[in-house]
């Protein structure tokens, strides 16, 4: 194709792109991974398992004609996703003649029909082909702008493997690609052909594979077995026959390239027809039945087309041969992840329930499941995370009162000034050349000017201009347990950033508590304390919520003040009971801070998000150190948030905030606080700067 | 009355309602995908107002104007069709009328519903969730039993007209969720839900707005049914029938059809990097 470059193709770069492409072909939720050293795979390669991961390598090297590097990712993902849409794992054993009884269905039923032959090897590889062969010509028919993209991928993929070798010539006959030149095999790929023909035809379905393959099967075995009675002398000889039937098996491998001069390393793919020696896996219908057994993991699915590993049902004849590994061996590491899995998917109700007794309210905790944004795979974690609503018990209301004592001097000035910013609801706008109404003082003016000749001013009409203050701000604390520090105060100097208002002086005369040091935490509720009594004066809707937890399974957001409610009693109480928990899972907290917004009508909407460093977890990333994983993830909440048309702000205690505050917002939607005690005099400020209406 | 009604006010014209005279034989083409022709033809003879809801392009405006003139062949039915393209600066006083200065004289000016409310018209609202709250106040009372329109300037209350009918639609996709529809609102109405039509009717819609053949008509209707899976994942809007009649009019122009598709539907339905390639992507696989 012209408008590609030729340069090797790296798969990140149009992950993206794909992902949307495959999901507007087929609405099914795949996800594409990379494959680390790997050539281009003929889609008839891959083995025929159902899962939403899909594997593409992760670089290629030009090939083929111009542009096929960036084709083959098109074409080979529109394959491997159509064959979820176009019902190859729709197959009833029980359809197939000789298998009414059995129950088995879609990637079990493939199993045990190419099981139930003599070589399993063979009737896999010609299962593979057939419905290789079926998903082309259907994509072709269905897709008109694809269908020579297919055939001219498939023709360069082909010619990277053993022109002379029988196998090409079969898969050259099923994907219907004119064979390379006149020769003594031509009749037998004319003979093949005609066995793949109906599966190409309009209409064709899985059973119309099944069909086919059992003719074909019948008829290389019968091929083989005339070549080894003729003996030799023939030119599909009996060794010839055999090599073919190896052949077709190994290119399942996808290890045939490597003559092609890949770097494809380790593997044994020498294109000879020595039996196969590698890893071979379980995937019986028998053995997943049996409890213990089960479907492939993507990981296991990754290892073995990573490894070019047989895919062998148990169910055949020699399958216990070999040193092969077994599926069962390898569920052991792998079964309490599962079961981890299970427990996230499951029900609320199977969850073990000690967080409710601990908290003695005798309800229901709710459970909420969010994505979470992994930048490594440039996908969402789909219901990754669990969080947890957790009603706070209050305590004696001692906290908000003593702070408010404590600010005595302080709270009015507060107060004077979120006064004077509440604002009239309607504001009459005159001298309007258009308006809801006619301004008389204007008009007598304009008559008066006509009539002494002038040329008057057409402008004499007013209009109400809307100034309804409609703010809805939830304050979002962070009560990791990092907030536990004590807050280190040294002496104060003046800086040029202090102000000498009354706020400042009351600030240095407050009373010093000698019990024990004041925490970051107790900073932070201080200044909720305040923000509450100043926004109880202007009347902007708030809610103050917090957010800790322990592991995706368990993040806790817990409720202090809802949007509806008043600022009673046992809302000041729960203020004062906000304690230091665990961990930072921003991401999760704020998609729940998205939810929470969902029911408020206010035109302005804002979350003010207090917290001391980064957002961390045990489990938040794949490795520990890093806490990229989590600053992306935060950054994308924060981007769902701003598009649910809720204005983030950041506020941080932390002084190295600026290095990843940069990267999760805009300059101008956070602050990094040096001095952590001057937070309560200044949330007000940084109140009345950011939030727009 | 004493009304007067200057007709030649600019203000009116930029702004102003427009005016459809109604005839059967000047029905539009419509396609109907359900019983909603049936439903409206119900609602209005019972003099119900009509709420319609759905995506933007999948049809509402061509079907208010089509029943219109369908239904201007019943003895008592519309006179008119006068529509109005609500935004937010639109006002009650918009809708109302108001006293406009004209050389040496104070006159009034009836807004469209007053007119449709005079006149017997139905009066169709598009996109009223846009329109300042106080539009709302006159939406009330004139769709509900009582069919009146209470005009505070002039301290008129006026009846409708036998054959006015008020018909608002809404996109529950787009708005904010500031701006949805309020229930006090909502009630009000009979609500026809819209949705893209299915493929085969898209086809045979395509294929006569924009004159092309059934074999691209087909692949078009593909396309849109393809991009509109990409909602879930990120788009804000599927690709509407209007943009795919488009689309179909440029390739029945003489564009080639991808080309056509490239502009009528992907770059004007995003403008993300990703989505873009994505969506040619799956535009060079459907045309050949």
């Amino acid at each position: 194709m012209p408008e590609i470059a030729e340069k090797a193709q790296d798969l990140f770069e149009i992950k993206g792109v794909l992902t949307k492409f495959m999901r507007m072909l087929f609405p099914l939720e795949f996800r594409i991974d990379s494959l680390a050293n790997s050539g281009p795979i003929l889609p008839f390669h891959y083995p025929l398992l159902p899962g939403e991961m899909i594997y593409l390598p992760e670089r290629l090297e030009p090939f083929g004609t111009r542009g096929d590097a960036y084709i083959y990712y098109f074409a080979t993902t529109a394959h491997l996703a159509a064959r979820h849409d176009f019902g190859t794992f729709k197959l009833k054993l029980a359809d197939i003649a000789g298998f009414e009884e059995r129950g088995e269905t879609g990637v079990e039923a493939i199993d045990s029909f190419v099981a139930s032959f003599d070589d399993p090897g063979l009737a896999g590889a010609l299962m593979r082909l057939a419905e290789s062969a079926r998903i082309d010509a259907e994509l072709a028919r269905r897709y008109r702008g694809l269908a020579p993209r297919i055939a001219g991928l498939n023709r360069s993929l082909l010619d990277r493997l053993h022109p002379e070798s029988l196998s090409t010539m079969l898969v050259r006959a099923a994907l219907d690609l004119e064979p390379a030149g006149e020769g003594p095999d031509s009749p037998l790929v004319w003979m093949a052909a005609r066995h793949f023909a109906p599966v190409r035809e309009r209409g064709a379905d899985v059973m119309t594979s099944v069909r086919q393959v059992s003719s074909l099967y019948n008829w290389l075995q019968e091929l083989i077995r005339e070549a080894r009675e003729r003996g030799e002398g023939d030119p599909l000889s009996e060794e010839e026959a055999e090599r073919m039937r190896n052949d077709l098996i190994k290119g399942m491998k996808g290890s045939e390239t490597q003559t092609a001069g890949e770097g494809d390393e380790g593997e044994d793919g020498d294109g000879g027809g020595e039996p196969d020696q590698n890893v071979k896996m379980d995937v019986s219908g028998k053995q997943s039945k049996g409890g213990k057994g089960r479907a492939l993991s993507p990981e296991e699915l990754r290892k073995l087309i990573e490894q070019g590993a047989e895919l062998k049902p148990s169910q055949g004849e020699g399958s216990a041969e070999g040193d092969g590994m077994y599926l069962t061996q390898l569920t052991g590491k792998q079964l309490s992840e599962l079961e981890q899995m299970r427990e996230q998917l499951g029900e609320v109700g199977s969850v073990t329930g000690q967080g409710r007794l601990m908290i003695g309210h005798g309800r229901q905790d709710s459970y909420y499941a969010y994505d979470e944004w992994d930048y490594v795979l440039n996908e969402y974690r789909r219901n990754w995370c669990r969080l947890r609503e957790i009603p706070l018990v209050g305590d004696e209301g001692d906290f908000f009162e003593n702070t408010l004592v404590r600010y005595a001097e302080m709270l009015p000035g507060v107060r004077r000034n979120f006064q004077r910013i509440r604002p009239a609801s309607y504001r009459m706008v005159r001298g309007l050349e258009d308006g809801e109404e006619i301004d008389i003082d204007r008009t007598i003016e304009a008559r008066v000017a006509r009539l002494m000749g002038e040329t008057p001013d057409g402008r004499f009409y007013k209009a109400r201009k809307k100034e309804a203050r409609d703010v809805a701000t939830l304050f979002l604390l962070d009560m990791s347990a990092s907030t536990d520090e004590p807050v280190h105060r040294e002496p104060r100097k003046p800086t040029d950033d202090d102000d000498t208002d009354d706020w400042m002086k009351a600030w240095q005369r407050r009373p010093q508590t000698a019990n024990r040091p004041r925490r970051i935490i107790d900073v932070n509720k201080e200044a909720l304390v305040i923000m509450a009594q100043a926004l109880e004066e202007i009347g902007d809707s708030y809610a103050i919520m917090g957010f800790s937890g322990h592991g995706r399974d368990n993040v806790e957001f817990y409720v202090i003040k809802e949007f509806d409610q008043e600022l009673t009693d046992e809302v000041k109480a729960r203020v004062g009971a906000v304690e230091p928990k665990r961990s930072t899972r921003m991401g999760a907290a704020i998609r729940h801070v998205r939810e929470k917004f969902k029911d408020v009508s206010s035109r302005a909407k804002h979350m003010i998000l207090l917290s001391d460093g980064f957002p961390q977890d045990f489990d938040y990333g794949h490795d520990r150190r890093s806490n990229a994983y989590g600053i992306q993830d935060t950054m994308v909440a924060l981007k769902e948030l701003e598009l649910a048309g809720v204005l983030p702000f950041c506020i941080t205690v932390d002084k190295t905030g600026h290095d990843y505050l940069r990267q999760m917002c805009q300059s101008s939607r956070y602050l990094v606080i040096e001095d952590i005690a001057s937070l309560p005099r200044q949330l007000p400020k940084i109140y009345e700067q950011v939030i727009r209406w | 009355m004493g009304i007067e009604l200057k007709k030649f006010d600019t203000r009116l014209q930029a702004e102003g309602p427009e005016v459809r005279h109604l005839d059967p034989a000047a029905a539009p083409f419509y396609l109907p995908i359900g019983d909603e022709v049936e439903i409206f033809t119900a609602a209005y003879k019972a003099r119900l107002p009509v709420l319609l809801k759905g995506p933007t392009g999948c049809g509402k405006t061509r079907f208010v104007e089509h029943m219109a003139h369908q239904l201007s062949s019943l003895p008592d039915g519309p006179n008119e069709l006068i529509t109005v393209a609500c935004h937010e600066d639109l006002t009650g006083s918009d809708l109302v009328g108001r006293f406009l200065i004209q050389a040496d004289e104070t006159v009034w000016v009836d807004g469209p519903l007053t007119q449709a409310v005079r006149r017997g018209a139905i009066c169709y609202l598009d996109e009223v969730v846009e329109a300042r709250k106080d539009t709302t106040v006159l939406i009330h009372p004139l769709s509900d039993h009582r069919r009146i329109l209470p005009i505070e300037k002039r301290g008129e209350t006026i009846e409708a007209h036998n054959g006015f009918l008020l018909v608002i639609s809404y996109n529950p996709g787009y708005q904010s969720i500031q701006k949805n529809l309020k229930h006090s609102t909502r009630q009000r109405f009979v609500t026809i839900e819209f949705t893209y039509p299915p493929a085969d009717k898209e086809v045979e819609i395509i294929a006569h707005e924009a004159g092309v053949e059934q074999d691209i008509a087909l692949q078009l209707a593909v396309l849109g049914e393809k991009v509109r899976h990409l909602k879930a994942s990120g788009l804000e809007e599927g690709v509407s029938t209007r943009l795919l009649i488009y689309a179909g009019e440029l390739i029945q122009q003489g564009i080639a059809p991808r080309r056509a598709a490239t502009v009528a539907v992907t770059w004007s339905l995003t403008d993300e990097a990703d989505s873009k390639r994505a969506i040619d992507e799956v535009v060079k696989a459907i045309f050949p």
